[in-house]
């Protein structure tokens, strides 16, 4: 045992290849390993997480490098990640051809219409299938699960054909409607979390609200709703970058780009100035400045949150 | 004790009713009618567009699906091949970041942030735009030099596709680490205490205390990673679809596709919640 170093979460270190390097390892050192031992055995881990780390940041870093250069930057072959100077001509250029501030705030407001619908919607659906008995919620929960494995594509020309016929193409309707009857963009996940959580919380909170004299649905609203936030947080943020980076029903329903949003006018900027001559695109770094100017918002709303957002994602017990 | 009178029972079950009609009404026009129309479109031929008149074929559309269709059998069998192929790495790959970060360790903030940020693009036009116009989900530019470096031109090129493939199933991992960490943090720490007692090294509790407890997470991470492929909007059998139907207006056609491609993932998801449902350790 005495070769062994235990960390507080239980690991138990074996430091026995050191010691043997070293055989003539005087206490000194021994006493060394039991202070520092702790901090040595992370040493391992550490350079496992930067090294897959690298995996993730790399198409930032080189997007946002990218984002900077000119085109002669691009042509230089000695230029790999820097560019030689920084000019932001690229973000003006995709700023002004993407008529960002229209879209931004067309954008915000469509997908906030969406997440809060969804969510408010899910709850409630949510909660008549954790907590409330009645006949047929098992059946019901089955169907939702079912229509999670339905690929969207399968029921993706009748729709297209309904929402067509009530002239509603061209427009986001046929992606908010949904929302605000517990479907849209992966619904069936949304209603499985917040039931996952309402099963999860204790039943003295639902009888207290009762007590006071107000109905199920007041209870509901006033005690339950508002006390399941990690709930709330979590399916916020999924949906929010679900919603703002979705493209397949937009890329149906849309037929005028000029009536998408962000991610559309993203695609449009793209295309229109993707100038590929000998494999160099010139216009490489308007693309990678138009695409961080489309995912900046959801980057910065997930920073602010990400706190909250993991513990309450680790305090779920999604599979219990 | 409150005794419940059977009349509030009675009313408490007609509260469900209202609870879940939001839901009901959903269901009904935007998922089953759409589902059953498809069924229906799939085994016909358009004759009226607006008022979806169809003409009986029979299976002639599927035939059809087999028979003339050059890239649907290529883009499918690439699709489950595809989905079949990553799950098992993404499950692990996301359980050993899990378990990394799960350590107590300086700095794990960061590091849940940044395993977490392919989620906030991994989907849509953005990530579908970057694979394809700057290849930047590919392995490091440099890697990819010593490997051409010090490797013959056919086994240099098949290890860089190993290793592109490999970075674009750690995009893909976002979910299921955070999945994994809330299952490691809530195992409780007294059966490690009990089992260094026994003299346990930390091979055997991984094996013998940490995967049993996680197997509800492994469980719910294989069947969310499966449902994810299939429902991915770059996948090719998606493309191909969407391209049949809205590029060709060939929407009885596109249907058959669309209820093809549903059946098998349907079978696939089935079969893994059949194998799997019977390993899963359920604390008593």
């Amino acid at each position: 045992m005495k070769n062994k170093v235990r960390t507080r979460v239980g690991r138990t270190v074996r430091f026995k290849t050191i010691l043997q390097s070293d055989m003539t390892a005087s206490n000194k050192s021994k006493l060394f390993l039991k202070i520092y031992g702790k901090a040595l055995g992370h040493i391992p881990v550490y350079l496992a997480l930067i090294a897959l780390s690298v995996v993730f940041l790399v198409p930032f870093l080189y997007m946002i490098g990218h984002s900077f250069m000119t085109a002669s930057d691009l042509l230089n072959p000695n230029i790999k990640w820097l560019p030689r100077s920084l000019n932001f001509n690229n973000y003006v250029y995709a700023f002004e051809s993407m008529d960002y501030w229209y879209y931004l705030g067309k954008t915000i407001l469509v997908v906030g219409i969406s997440v809060f619908a969804q969510i408010m919607s899910s709850a409630f659906v949510a909660y008549g299938l954790a907590r409330v008995k009645f006949k047929g919620s098992g059946v019901i929960f089955g169907i939702v699960l079912f229509m999670l494995i339905v690929p969207p594509q399968t029921i993706i020309v009748p729709s297209y054909i309904l929402f067509s016929n009530a002239h509603l193409v061209d427009s986001y309707i046929p992606i908010v409607l949904p929302c605000f009857f517990a479907m849209g963009l992966n619904g069936g996940m949304i209603i499985f979390v917040f039931r996952q959580f309402f099963k999860g919380m204790p039943a003295e909170l639902e009888n207290a609200a009762m007590i006071d004299g107000t109905g199920i649905f007041g209870a509901y609203f006033r005690v339950i709703f508002p006390n399941v936030k990690p709930a709330i947080l979590i399916t916020g943020i999924l949906s929010m970058v679900w919603q703002w980076n979705n493209s397949f029903e937009p890329s149906i329903y849309i037929e005028d780009s000029s009536k998408g949003l962000l991610n559309i006018q993203l695609r449009e900027l793209q295309q229109s100035v993707s100038n590929v001559m000998q494999g160099v695109d010139f216009n490489q770094g308007i693309n990678m400045a138009g695409t961080l100017l489309t995912i900046l918002p959801i980057v910065i709303i997930f920073l602010a949150v990400q706190g909250r957002f993991m513990k309450s994602m680790a305090e779920s017990g999604l599979a219990n | 004790m409150k005794r419940r009178k059977p009349s509030l029972e009675k009313r408490r079950s007609r509260s469900g009713y209202i609870f879940v009609l939001p839901w009901v009404i959903g269901f009904l026009i935007f998922q089953l009618y759409p589902f059953i129309q498809s069924f229906i479109l799939s085994f016909g031929e358009l004759t009226d567009l607006t008022g979806l008149k169809t003409r009986w074929i029979g299976f002639d559309n599927y035939i059809a699906i087999f028979r003339d269709d050059v890239d649907f059998v290529p883009a499918f069998i690439e699709t489950i091949w595809q989905t079949l192929l990553y799950t098992p790495f993404i499950i692990v790959i996301s359980l050993v970041i899990a378990l990394l970060l799960n350590q107590k360790i300086k700095g794990r903030g960061l590091f849940r942030v940044i395993f977490f940020l392919p989620v906030l693009l991994g989907s849509g036009t953005v990530m579908a735009q970057l694979g394809e116009a700057a290849n930047i989900m590919q392995i490091p530019p440099t890697i990819e030099q010593y490997v051409n470096y010090y490797f013959s031109t056919d086994i240099a090129s098949f290890i860089n596709s190993i290793l592109s493939e490999i970075v674009r199933m750690f995009w893909k991992t976002g979910v299921q680490i955070i999945i994994f960490l809330g299952g490691l943090q809530s195992i409780s720490d007294s059966y490690y205490e009990a089992a260094k007692v026994d003299n346990a090294n930390s091979w055997d509790m991984l094996w013998k205390i940490t995967l049993p407890m996680l197997s509800p997470m492994i469980y719910l991470n294989v069947i969310y990673t499966l449902i994810d492929s299939f429902r991915s909007e770059d996948n090719a059998i998606a493309g191909l679809i969407v391209n049949r139907v809205f590029d060709n207006s060939d929407f009885t056609y596109g249907s058959a596709m669309g209820w093809l491609y549903f059946l098998v993932s349907f079978t696939v998801v089935i079969l893994a919640t059949v194998i799997f449902r019977r390993y899963v350790y359920y604390e008593k």
